[in-house]
């Protein structure tokens, strides 16, 4: 009974204790199998650095000397002495160039030595990702007007495994003014180092802004620095400094606005366009170029020989002077002998070609006896005489040099000449005429020119010498303003009076 | 014949393209689950350190370790593989431990869906590649799943073993993890 009393005053006390430590025990195998071990771990990255550090829980001997050891899990490979933690009196261990696998599972067991003996060892398990505490790094910061400088200080050599983090810890700077915050990424890549400087531009100035550097991790035990700088206004020295800018590009421009005046002014850049209304070439018809203008004025001359025929009513010497007429004379200047003889030509015709061509001119080769009756209409006045004096230049055309083609009216082609009419184009410039009145007795060809239209004392009065008036041929249809121009087109009736001079040897000279 | 040539190509760069779009899309969250069951496996209980004994030599393929050893689209079939073998695995016999299995419910759940969101995908792929069997890198995967399954039925599904697979599969979310943050930068 008392046994019993007991075990019922122990036994609840039992059942307490024992519930007691059960629930005891069932916790601490619910805490993670870190409790049990002698010692805690820590991986720490630091300055970009992978720092091992360790603590003992047992402090009642001090050890003297610790070595690190250490493998993975993912190779079947024994524990390693770590290069440079062995016998080392410092408890922790710089692994930033071992343990650089950030998937990978690594074991560390650091053994604690005191002289000689062994005091403790202690391994664990460190997963890179999840256990290495990323310390943000260290940096500065600068502030300016509009912008921030954020200025890191990276090793010599980045890590291997700071190239690795940037996928799951990537390297954020952070920049709050007020309440809007702003990340931006940094990429890490090997090249990085030394200082890098990272700029937080189009800030607004007189605000205060906060910045933070640090790994990007799910882990929130790490509390980022959070440096503030104060955004300065615009201060003087920098207006100051604009407004000389602002200064010397004005002045500048200026500098470069009267240099372009004076140069307009003088004409090397920017031609004045009010031309002469002539030049103005894209008002004319384009048909005005179709056809070349003549360089030179020509007169085309028609000579005609005709026979002279001997009538069986003349005396012996008429014909014996008839027969020396006959024959063309022609002196060593390659002028013509033959005596030009001004024709009029019918009314029709003369007026045609008056109209059409002054510069028709009928040289005809005439029976002296028969001076009226011999004149045939053996010319019809010239269709386009401008062809046949343009081909007739001398110099750099005679090349293609051509007679002229002329045609009667009524004809489509150009009639064979009969062999007694020969047609020349003959320059009244330089053509001498030869006065009849000084040999009479001399058969040369004569200017037979009617009276009533031909005075050669007043040239003016000729209609039909405009062409014998030698002068430059007045403005056809066919000539241009501009060759006009350049002719000078001075008064014909003027030029014919002046241009007739007498050479002597009863030559005129024109 | 050429215009045909033509119309194929297009709808095979439009349907890509479609696809990498669409992907893009879902890494965000894909990332999160990776996250979660990072976080599932580690609240299995068990040290590593008391199994060094029974350590097996990993082969995990470069293609999960080196992420420029893929194309955008190898990523999809990697990832639908991944989480494939990897429900495989827990679906298998873990009595012999002291896991939790409300844990380990919740691991296969969201090994599920990922795999369930990723399979449409993956399906049109196949269509338009009809190739994925040849697939080198998932070729890969599957022997080196089947690796793991071969040790874990040799050491008799024994505690150590399954800390081991279960070490080396938190080591395959860690690569998976940086992979889809490879191509989502």
């Amino acid at each position: 009974m008392l046994w019993s009393q007991n075990a019922f005053r122990i036994s609840p006390l039992k059942l307490c204790l024992l519930a007691c430590a059960s629930f005891l025990f069932g916790i601490s195998c619910a805490l993670p199998d870190a409790s049990k071990k002698p010692c805690h771990f820590k991986l720490t990255l630091q300055n970009f650095r992978s720092i091992l550090s360790w603590t003992f829980k047992n402090h009642s001997v001090e050890p003297t000397h610790y070595t690190l050891q250490s493998t993975i899990m993912s190779k079947n490979d024994p524990l390693e002495m770590v290069e440079g933690c062995t016998n080392i009196r410092r408890r922790f261990c710089d692994l930033t160039d071992m343990w650089d696998d950030i998937g990978e599972t690594y074991i560390p067991q650091v053994v604690a030595f005191q002289g000689n003996r062994t005091l403790n060892s202690c391994m664990d398990e460190i997963r890179l990702i999840y256990n290495m505490s990323l310390q943000p790094p260290e940096f500065e910061v600068e502030a300016f007007t509009d912008r921030v400088k954020v200025i890191l200080r990276f090793p010599a050599a980045l890590p291997s495994i700071l190239e690795e983090l940037q996928y799951s810890a990537p390297l954020v700077v952070r920049g709050q003014a007020g309440k809007i915050a702003k990340e931006h990424k940094l990429g890490l890549n090997r090249n990085i180092s030394g200082n890098f400087t990272y700029v937080i531009d189009k800030l607004i100035p007189n605000t205060n802004y906060c910045v933070s550097v640090y790994f990007k991790h799910r882990d929130p035990d790490v509390k980022p620095v959070i440096r503030c700088a104060f955004l300065p206004p615009g201060n003087q020295s920098e207006s100051l400094e604009s407004d000389k800018a602002g200064g010397i590009i004005g002045l500048f421009m200026l500098v470069a606005v009267i240099v372009t005046m004076v140069l307009r002014r003088t004409g090397y850049i920017c031609l004045k366009t009010d031309y002469p209304h002539v030049l103005y070439f894209k008002h004319l018809p384009t048909c005005t170029f179709l056809e070349l203008p003549p360089l030179e004025a020509m007169d085309a001359v028609e000579v005609i020989l005709v026979p002279r025929k001997k009538k069986k009513d003349y005396n012996s010497e008429e014909e014996s002077d008839n027969d020396q007429e006959n024959i063309p004379r022609s002196n060593g200047g390659g002028y013509t002998m033959h005596g030009l003889v001004g024709r009029p030509l019918d009314p029709a015709s003369m007026s045609s070609a008056t109209l059409e061509d002054p510069t028709q001119l009928v040289l005809e080769e005439v029976d002296e006896s028969e001076p009226e009756a011999e004149l045939e209409p053996l010319v019809a006045p010239l269709e386009c005489p401008d062809s046949g004096v343009y081909q007739e230049r001398s110099g750099a055309y005679e090349g293609r040099r051509e007679p002229p083609q002329y045609s009667l009216p009524g004809e489509d082609s150009a009639p064979e000449e009969p062999e007694d009419r020969r047609t020349f184009n003959v320059d009244l410039k330089s053509v001498c005429v030869r006065i009849l009145d000084e040999d009479p007795d001399d058969v040369p060809p004569v200017l037979t020119l009617p009276e009533e239209m031909v005075d050669l004392e007043e040239p003016e009065d000729l209609d039909l010498p405009v062409a014998f008036q030698g002068g430059p041929a007045p403005p056809s249809a066919g000539l241009s303003e501009v060759d006009q121009w350049a002719e000078g087109v001075p008064s014909e009736e003027t030029d014919s009076c002046e241009s007739e001079v007498d050479v002597g040897d009863g030559y005129l000279a024109r | 014949m050429a215009n045909r040539y033509i119309f194929q190509i297009a709808l095979l760069l439009c349907i890509t393209t479609a696809l990498a779009e669409s992907y893009t899309l879902d890494q965000s969250q894909q990332k999160s689950s990776i996250l979660v069951c990072q976080d599932l496996l580690n609240q299995l209980n068990g040290s590593a350190t008391d199994c060094l004994k029974q350590r097996m030599n990993s082969k995990i393929p470069e293609e999960i370790k080196n992420p420029q050893l893929l194309q955008k689209e190898d990523l999809v079939l990697v990832t639908y593989e991944l989480f494939q073998q990897i429900f495989g695995i827990f679906s298998r016999n873990f009595s012999r431990t002291s896991w939790n299995e409300t844990i380990v419910e919740k691991l296969l759940m969201e090994l599920y869906q990922q795999k369930n969101q990723l399979k449409t995908t993956v399906e049109e792929i196949i269509k338009e590649t009809n190739d994925i069997w040849g697939n080198k890198h998932i070729l890969n995967l599957k022997k080196y799943y089947f690796s793991l399954m071969r040790y874990l039925k040799a050491n008799k599904y024994s505690s150590c073993a399954w800390i081991i697979i279960k070490t080396e599969i938190i080591r395959n979310f860690v690569y998976l993890d940086k992979l889809i943050s490879y191509f989502s930068n």
